[in-house]
């Protein structure tokens, strides 16, 4: 995923266990990467919570949890985050 | 309340952030838990136990008061009723077990006889179930997870058993407790690290049914993010909320 900037994983899955968000975060940054909970919604809170506690600053935190979502979808798709994207 | 599934030292599939005792602290610290039980990872993986148990205790002598041993005993070599004695008589707060990486069948006597002495000597025996998710498992870790028929012939072997099942999902967990009678069920304790919260609610239909008091606090660590357990409990349906959950720590020798 490295060579292809176009491609923004997410964190959802149940699967993501400790050490692997670090690692993705160190792989491609944390532009690239978008918060989800796919189905399970106690591992997408789990989420938020490690993201907090991996030595992000408050600007990256934000980046991952909405501001990379906000950037990547259309217009209008996240009332909420209008003009602070 | 204790962590009654965490480990220190490394995992031989995947490169995991410094698994150490001083780490383990602070984690703990932050999670708001009293201490934990706390394995040897490697343990499972390799066939004589004793250099293993001797790693833990090393590792976890500077941090007693909060880290409790859970060391490894494995009843199919010789003198294990010695190396029981030995651990219980260095701290050992919970016996380890691996059948499935051991080669054991859910009768094994050598399990059976290990679980009784355990029940003897009041301590429980800690059984995982997995450690990672089969869809992420290495080609290499070829054990399986624990089964429904290994857990139930434990639960049966005596009165005095105590098993606490870490790793459990829904279907093991129901699989084992509803073919047990209902003395059978008070010997085993399962933590809910690996059960389903909303929108399938699956822990919040198994407090309803089997009941908080079968289950304790388990993180995993450091192999899992240990912020799961509490993302659980704190989704849980408003009528659930702060379930009577069992302290492991509260398991008397």
């Amino acid at each position: 995923m490295l060579d292809t900037p176009n491609v923004y994983p997410d964190l959802s899955g149940s699967g993501v266990d400790r050490g692997m968000i670090d690692a993705a975060i160190d792989v491609l940054g944390v532009r690239r990467l978008l918060w989800a909970c796919d189905l399970t919604m106690e591992t997408g809170l789990a989420k938020l919570r490690a993201l907090e506690v991996i030595g992000l600053s408050s600007d990256d935190l934000a980046d991952v949890r909405w501001r990379n979502a906000a950037r990547l979808f259309p217009a209008g798709t996240f009332p909420r985050c209008e003009g602070h994207a | 309340m204790i962590d009654c599934a965490a480990y220190v030292g490394s995992y031989p599939f995947r490169q995991l952030p410094h698994p150490d005792p001083d780490v383990l602290i602070r984690v703990l610290a932050r999670e708001g838990l009293g201490g934990a039980w706390v394995g040897w990872l490697p343990a499972p993986w390799q066939r004589d136990p004793l250099a293993a148990n001797d790693a833990l205790f090393a590792a976890l002598e500077p941090h007693r008061q909060t880290l409790q041993p859970a060391p490894v005993v494995r009843p199919d070599w010789p003198r294990w009723e010695r190396t029981l004695r030995d651990v219980i008589d260095r701290g050992a707060r919970a016996i380890r077990a691996y059948p499935m990486h051991w080669g054991m069948g859910p009768h094994d006597a050598s399990m059976r006889r290990l679980a009784l002495a355990c029940g003897d000597a009041k301590i429980p025996l800690l059984l995982t179930v997995r450690f990672e998710d089969l869809r992420q498992r290495s080609p290499l870790d070829v054990a399986g997870d624990l089964t429904g028929p290994h857990l139930r012939a434990l639960a049966r072997a005596g009165e005095q058993v105590r098993l606490v099942i870490a790793g459990a999902g829904r279907e093991l967990l129901e699989e084992t407790h509803w073919g047990l009678t209902p003395d059978e069920q008070r010997r085993v304790h399962w933590d809910f690290a690996w059960i389903w919260g909303p929108p399938e609610d699956q822990f919040a239909h198994l407090l309803r049914t089997v009941g908080a008091e079968r289950f304790v606090y388990g993180t995993h660590w450091p192999l899992r993010l240990t912020q799961n357990p509490r993302a659980n409990l704190d989704l849980l349906p408003a009528e659930l909320r702060d379930p009577p959950i069992v302290d492991a720590g509260s398991f008397a020798r």
